[in-house]
């Protein structure tokens, strides 16, 4: 493309950046790149240049701005347990008063969970592939451990060929175990209610 | 969680409370709790729980009625309620007998404030530990149905933050209790068992066996519990769980810290521990001062080990 | 968002209110004229949602956005473009080395202050592309200008802002 100018050639390595060259013009930021020091600094320059907007920080919006005292972007940080304790209870409290920002946290909570699910998986497929995850986590199983009967004496009934015999372990599912400690934790005796444990169910 | 190297200060703090409860004030939580317990409500409930900067949190769909709650979160169902819990299916694990426990004397329980909650009028209760707060109720004014639940650590920063963001007077679905007949799993008391009387701050109030071979200490301070269970075996935690290492003075666990409770596992002779409940880190940090301590294998123990893989 | 559906002004501010804040920011660095922004934006949307064609809602939300800017800047009697900084260093031959312009952006106060000299046209571009994040399609589209103007516009501006960097005014 020899008839481009130069502004024009170097418009190109902007538009590159930015993943904006319409098809054909890679070949050309190719050819500019190769060996000529000065384009490539330029090129570099403009990559930093415009790495150093795009790292500028996103502010918040003023609170006030937004319609009747709704969280927006807050709620991310709501969830991140990063609010100041006073903060948590104002948007706790404001959440069951607003359907728009439940529904703000339904998705941002969707988001966390897509965030964390295998790659590739869609929605709405992301709640079953979060309980699949869930339970992974969950089923940690105990396998078979070997039985450490303790004592040299044991050890040397070994050597001597007697058999110590190595039991069968029954493999213990640690979900099983956190239903066992919130089943009791259930009980009624006055204090031992705790409205954050007591109603969980698994873990 | 990462895994990164979590300490906690493992000297142990002696909490004492020298104020004197004030018999009401301590007797309007226990009623509150137990008005609790019998309210009819529904809604959604977020939990969160900040460890070390992290923060972990579960929403939770939730139907109560009379001391039954139906727990949906993300699609599992468990009905848990007075020493029974059944999980979709699984069958119900219940317990049958029990000792009644009260609040420790290290707490002080203050007058119940007026307070609000997403336009609702409600009581907030604060408990202190040696003066400095601890935990906070914020109960329903009408029906003292339980709208939040705030935990904090030993310095007063935030451990745990549980509130209704959805919450309706009554309840459309609950299942009837014990409906279909699905198999029990029944917590048999133990007479004899090696579970230490006291752990830290923590004192055992019963004991178990489990049909599985595992015993099971219930530990509580009357506020928060913990369940220690003892497992024959030692195991590979470390391929388990997904957890971080905890390191407690000279000992090193494994944590896993959960919206709702805390988990935290280690090898010790021939057993393999298992810990979870709700308590803060910092009483977490005495409890496992006075648990059996984690050890490694010595060489000895390595190859009596290989031998047998 | 679903361009089928409208929105309500609410999920507007929801959704949009904090990147067109920042847009209103890092246009002037002023905090308060990038609030009354927000708000003149949101009561244009409110008026205007009836009206709306079911099209390209975000084009339309940000044409509307320039427009309350522009407005905005005309109601302040401030000029929209400010003088081109004293060129010393105009000749390309002695371009500012990738590692310098690096050093002297430090601060996102200097980033910000370069910004600001920008004449009007280049800094509404680089600013609808690198911090509200819209592609050049869509810039054209809420600028009502080609596609080519827009690539010329971000190029210049970002030579520009090369510049002021390295040798602040």
């Amino acid at each position: 493309m020899a008839g481009l100018s130069a502004e024009i050639r170097e418009e190109l390595l902007s538009a590159y950046l930015d993943g904006e060259l319409r098809p054909g013009e890679l070949t050309v930021v190719t050819r500019i790149l190769t060996g000529d020091d000065e384009a490539i600094a330029m090129f570099r320059s403009l990559q930093a240049v415009r790495r150093a907007v795009r790292l500028l920080p996103e502010l918040e919006i003023p609170a006030h701005l937004l319609p009747e005292g709704h969280f927006g972007d807050r709620l991310s940080a709501y969830l991140d347990g990063a609010l100041r304790t006073a903060e948590m209870r104002t948007v706790a409290g404001h959440l069951m008063g607003c359907a728009d920002c439940r529904s703000e946290l339904q998705t941002l909570d969707r988001a966390r969970i897509a965030i964390r699910a295998l790659p590739g998986v869609e929605p709405p497929e992301i709640l079953e592939l979060r309980r699949e995850v869930e339970e992974a986590r969950r089923k940690m199983r105990l396998g078979r451990v070997a039985v450490w009967v303790g004592g040299v004496a044991a050890a040397a009934a070994l050597l001597f060929g007697l058999s110590v015999g190595g039991r069968e372990q029954p493999t213990v599912d640690l979900a099983d175990l956190g239903d066992r400690h919130v089943a009791r934790a259930s009980v009624t005796s006055g204090f031992q209610i705790l409205p954050a444990l007591s109603e969980t169910g698994k873990p | 969680m990462g895994r990164r190297v979590v300490t906690l200060a493992g000297a142990a703090l002696a909490w004492v409370s020298l104020a004197v409860v004030p018999a009401t004030a301590a007797t309007d939580l226990s009623d509150y709790l137990r008005d609790a317990d019998e309210a009819v409500y529904s809604g959604r409930r977020i939990v969160i729980t900040v460890w070390e900067g992290d923060a972990e949190y579960a929403l939770l769909d939730i139907e109560h009625a009379m001391g039954v709650t139906v727990v949906d979160r993300y699609g599992d169902d468990a009905v848990v309620g007075s020493g029974k819990l059944k999980a979709s299916g699984d069958g119900m694990i219940q317990f049958v007998d029990w000792t009644e426990d009260a609040l420790s004397s290290r707490y002080t329980v203050g007058e119940p404030q007026p307070a609000g909650h997403g336009g609702r009028s409600a009581v907030a209760v604060d408990v202190l530990e040696g003066g400095v707060a601890r935990a906070r109720f914020v109960f329903d004014e009408d029906t003292h149905a339980p709208l939040v639940t705030e935990v904090y650590d030993g310095g007063g920063t935030l451990f745990r933050y549980s509130s209704m963001v959805e919450f309706a007077v009554g309840v459309e679905d609950m299942p009837a209790p014990g409906g279909d007949a699905t198999p029990y799993n029944v917590a048999m008391p133990l007479e004899e068992h090696d579970f230490a009387a006291g752990a830290g701050p923590y004192r055992l109030v019963d004991a178990y066996s489990g049909s599985d071979g595992t015993t099971q200490g219930f530990y509580s301070d009357g506020l928060f519990s913990f369940s220690l269970f003892a497992i024959e075996g030692r195991a590979d935690i470390g391929d388990m769980v997904d957890g971080a290492p905890l390191e407690v003075g000279d000992s090193e666990y494994t944590i896993v810290v959960a919206p709702t409770e805390l988990w935290v596992l280690w090898n010790a002779d021939g057993e393999t521990y298992v810990l979870v409940g709700d308590l803060p880190p910092d009483h977490l940090a005495q409890v496992l001062g006075d648990l059996p301590e984690p050890n490694r294998w010595n060489w000895l123990q390595r190859m009596w080990h290989s031998l047998f893989d | 968002m679903n361009d089928e559906r409208v929105p309500s002004w609410e999920d507007v501010a929801q959704r949009y209110g904090r990147r067109i804040y920042n847009f209103a920011y890092r246009l002037t660095g002023d905090p308060d004229d990038a609030a009354d922004l927000v708000q003149d934006v949101l009561i244009r949307v409110r008026s205007g949602l009836d009206q709306y064609q079911p099209g390209s809602f975000e084009g339309w939300l940000w044409r509307i956005t320039r427009n309350a800017f522009l407005d905005g800047v005309r109601r302040r009697q401030r000029r929209p473009t400010m003088p081109l900084p004293e060129d010393d260093h105009a000749s390309l031959g002695s371009s500012p080395s990738p590692d310098e312009v690096l050093a002297a952006v430090r601060l996102s106060d200097d980033v910000q202050a370069a910004l600001v000299k920008l004449p009007y046209d280049f800094r509404e571009a680089v600013v609808l592309c690198d911090v509200v994040g819209l592609t050049y399609d869509e810039i054209a589209d809420a600028t009502e200008v080609p596609v080519g103007t827009v690539r010329s516009r971000i190029h210049r501006g970002r030579k520009m802002l090369r510049e002021t960097l390295t040798w602040p005014v």
